[in-house]
């Protein structure tokens, strides 16, 4: 089996793309209202964003709303692809037989 | 080793991936027991209360109406204020198709009002008139049901947006005073059943 990603293979980075990942349909979301689910401080937040945006599985954009300036933070493509691949290598990890896939 | 960089072990992982599923869910997908529970109550009393108030002609009174908008408005204040906390703070082209199907609500329901108006001072009159006002906001209900429920693939929105378009055929069909009852059991049945099977199903994930 190849190496688990490392760059999502992090408690932190985990949570920050399996949240990405489970967005209702495919929405961004706001820098405040996802270190508000994380429960994750702003510089802890925005350190892990840079890594997974440095390996492209995350986008963030800013925007302006009314006179605020808003920064929305969305999963890639390949960042989704690399958290489904990160997903089933764990699936097989815990089951090998695939037995409850 | 900084915990937020320790590499969980495969059990630990799965349970966060499941632990951050859970959370999103709970904190920002509208939650569907209860839309479809306020409204299905709003529907089912409401036009029980029509039903059971109605005049000796089959006219609607003003406390079935009365009870019946209450209803309705209380509703409605729960799904804006349910469906706004949820989505506060998410964007992008799902959070620009949200905007615009909730455009599509009050643009649809602003319209009827029109229609009402413009069918009253043109002389509509008789029966007909309980038939179409309340046909026109259902067929609404199940076209704007239809349309989300195929934009987002849920299917559930879906068959319940063709539900409420059969419910409000029969109960068109047979008319006042039994149309409120029909809509009252169809209409406000078919809301329920779908909170309920959204029960079954995040019981079961």
């Amino acid at each position: 089996m190849s190496e688990l990603d490392p760059v999502i293979h992090a408690q932190a980075r985990l949570r920050v793309v399996a949240s990405l990942a489970a967005m209702p349909n495919n929405a961004s979301i706001t820098f405040p209202r996802l270190q508000k689910l994380l429960e994750m401080t702003a510089g802890n937040l925005s350190t892990h964003l840079r890594k997974l945006e440095e390996a492209g599985y995350v986008r963030q954009s800013k925007t302006i709303e009314g006179r605020t300036p808003v920064t929305y933070v969305e999963i890639t493509p390949a960042g989704l692809a690399a958290f489904e691949r990160y997903t089933a290598q764990i699936r097989s990890l815990i089951d090998p037989t695939g037995a409850s896939s | 080793m900084d915990e937020d960089e320790k590499s969980p072990s495969p059990a630990e992982s799965w349970a966060i991936i499941d632990a951050q599923r859970r959370q999103v869910r709970e904190d920002l997908n509208a939650d569907d027991r209860i839309l479809y529970g306020i409204w299905g109550v709003a529907w089912g009393l409401g036009y029980l209360a029509m039903f059971l108030t109605v005049g000796d002609r089959g006219e609607p009174t003003a406390i079935g109406g009365g009870v019946f908008a209450g209803l309705l408005i209380a509703a409605l204040i729960v799904t804006i204020v349910h469906s706004e906390r949820r989505a506060r703070g998410l964007g992008g082209a799902g959070g620009r198709m949200n905007t615009r199907l909730g455009t599509a609500w009050a643009v649809t329901f602003g319209a009827t009002f029109f229609i009402y108006g413009g069918m009253f001072s043109h002389g509509l009159e008789g029966e007909g008139v309980g038939v179409v006002t309340n046909a026109l906001p259902c067929l609404i209900v199940a076209c704007l049901f239809m349309g989300s429920g195929a934009a987002w693939n849920d299917t559930r929105q879906y068959r319940l947006g063709i539900w409420i378009a059969a419910s409000v055929a029969i109960a068109s069909v047979i008319g006042v005073p039994y149309l409120h009852l029909v809509m009252a059991v169809l209409g406000g049945g078919g809301f329920l059943a779908a909170a309920f099977l959204a029960h079954r199903d995040r019981r079961q994930a």
